[in-house]
């Protein structure tokens, strides 16, 4: 049985529909990528797995339906969501950022900390200096790290890498494949930066206009024509 | 805020505390009245800072919660002769229910429509204490001679003082919590509040019944100690706009803030009477409150942390490792 089951899923913005049937199962303990051009539905997806939008079809994980769970709940059954450029809180320092994720692993809190900060080592330095005043790569990772302190089992990341220097991009790459690899945390990526994905994913969705079009590995999907066309330019 | 930090603010709480003990001593009753007023503002720009200074929803109807306790204290005295220990309890409880209803527009409204919103709850019960059984409410002359807590200047002092010291230290506290980070979250990006996995619903709750409560404690005893009530008197946008300026002048979000922002305007609005006796004087204190808010737009609150850091006595908040 898939962590993550999304069946049939309709997702709708007042009358205009967002996604249209889409089916996705994503296997514990793998990075799985949705890479897809802007308004493809990427974010709408991982709104709509917190439920956060209106919605039609059914997600299930571990097991249990999420219909008719608030969001709240949501992250304390184990699905920590870092969006779209972080959603920071601009006026508060990155530890004060990190511990309103905290809320849902009041045990784990130390343990989570230090987790983040070995993960992000410029955070611990940086402990009280006000989110606003950072770097967009510090923001990511404050954002990656708030999502860690509610101790998931499964991580939604949304565009990790928009608008960053390759340079941070690697950064966030290795710190998610640690996540990966080493304690066994089962993630999905949105990503536009399509290079970024296939390295990071052994599986890939393509969403276009709200539709998955393509599904499989990485290898699988380069020997796409339309991959190679649309997102290579070859 | 670290163990250092939070003994310097305990002890500038206990300055505060006992300077304004002292101050029967030295001033006159005239000036103590003063004071009084200064209190009791201080209370509602506090109660108003709960919900709009931390969490976002400005509220334009504070007054319709302050109302709510005002007339219900009123009432159940005036006609029914219940004695006060219990009337103001029940105004404090009456204030709360009315903050539920605060509550229900906020599930699905922010911003201007938030805003307008409770106004309109404010202009309501501003209409309905006027028309809607006049016998009861006293209609738009209100209702008077009604009963004191204590009488006179000095003890009247004393109890708003040290009601709003209890008001001002439990709410500073409730804040330092991770309660109050998460509403202050909350004004910051709700959404992102959701995402973490925090009851955002729950916590706005928390807040309007906190702020409402406050609000009807400071609403029942204000009008004890004014002796009535009067619809003109607390549904004025006046009255609302004091509130409002005490808590933005002050600093908001900070309820050390509209304290010194109520006592800011309260001593400036009297030491303008002499000069400009007419309401005129509005004009100055409008002006006082946009060059401050353009220029310091963390208040007053702002401006004196400012100094005290640039001084040592406190260490820079937020500032690059």
């Amino acid at each position: 049985m898939a962590l993550l089951e999304i069946e049939k899923l309709d997702v709708f913005y007042g009358k205009a529909q967002s996604l249209h049937g889409v089916d996705l199962n994503v296997e514990a303990g793998k990075i799985v990528g949705i890479i897809g051009p802007n308004g493809a539905g990427k974010s709408t997806l991982l709104d709509t797995v917190l439920g956060l939008t209106t919605r039609k079809g059914s997600v299930r994980f571990d097991g249990r339906d999420l219909a008719k769970i608030a969001p709240a709940k949501v992250v304390s059954l184990g699905i920590g969501y870092a969006p779209e450029r972080g959603n920071l809180f601009p006026f508060m320092g990155v530890r004060e950022n990190l511990l309103v994720g905290a809320y849902n692993a009041r045990d784990k809190i130390d343990e989570n900390l230090r987790m983040v900060f070995d993960l992000f080592p410029v955070l611990e330095a940086r402990q009280s200096q006000e989110t606003h005043t950072q770097s967009g790569g510090e923001r990511q990772m404050v954002s990656l790290g708030r999502a860690l302190m509610t101790s998931p089992k499964l991580l939604l990341v949304d565009e990790p890498t928009i608008g960053l220097a390759p340079k941070v991009c690697l950064d966030i790459a290795a710190a998610l494949k640690k996540l990966n690899e080493k304690m066994g945390l089962t993630i999905v990526i949105t990503e536009q930066n399509v290079n970024f994905a296939m390295s990071l994913a052994q599986e890939i969705h393509l969403l276009e206009t709200g539709r998955i079009r393509l599904s499989g590995t990485p290898d699988e999907l380069m020997k796409e024509t339309h991959i190679k066309e649309t997102y290579f330019g070859a | 805020m670290d163990r250092t930090g939070l003994g310097k603010a305990l002890a500038c709480w206990a300055v505060f505390g006992i300077v304004m003990c002292l101050l029967p001593f030295v001033v006159t009753t005239g000036t103590l009245r003063v004071f009084i007023f200064a209190n009791f503002l201080a209370m509602f720009a506090m109660s108003w800072d709960i919900i709009s200074g931390r969490t976002g929803y400005i509220s334009f109807g504070h007054p319709f919660l302050i109302g709510v306790a005002g007339y219900t204290t009123a009432m159940l005295t005036y006609h029914l002769d219940v004695p006060l220990f219990l009337s103001i309890p029940a105004a404090v409880l009456a204030a709360m229910v009315a903050g539920t209803l605060f509550f229900v527009p906020a599930l699905r409204t922010r911003g201007t429509y938030f805003a307008l919103v409770t106004l309109a709850f404010m202009e309501l019960l501003y209409g309905l204490t006027q028309v809607v059984q006049p016998k009861i409410t006293g209609g738009t002359r209100g209702l008077s001679g009604l009963p004191s807590v204590v009488s006179g200047a000095v003890p009247n002092y004393y109890l708003s003082f040290l009601v709003m010291f209890a008001i001002g230290i439990v709410l500073w506290l409730i804040v330092r919590t991770r309660i109050g980070t998460a509403l202050s979250a909350i004004r910051m990006d709700e959404d992102a509040v959701k995402s973490t996995g925090l009851n955002t619903t729950k916590l706005k709750l928390f807040a309007f019944m906190v702020s409402a409560a406050v609000a009807g404690i400071a609403g029942a005893l204000y009008v004890h100690y004014l002796g009535s009530i009067a619809p003109r008197g607390i549904f004025e946008i006046n009255f609302l706009f004091t509130i409002l300026v005490a808590a933005l002048l002050g600093g908001p979000g900070t309820i050390i803030g509209p304290i010194i922002g109520a006592f800011f305007l309260t001593c400036l609005l009297e030491f303008l009477r002499p000069y400009i006796p007419g309401t005129e004087r509005y004009l100055i204190y409008g002006l006082v409150a946009l060059v401050l808010y353009y220029y310091a737009p963390k208040g007053l609150y702002g401006i004196i942390t400012w100094v005290l850091e640039r001084v040592g006595v406190i260490k820079p908040e937020g500032a690059k490792a």
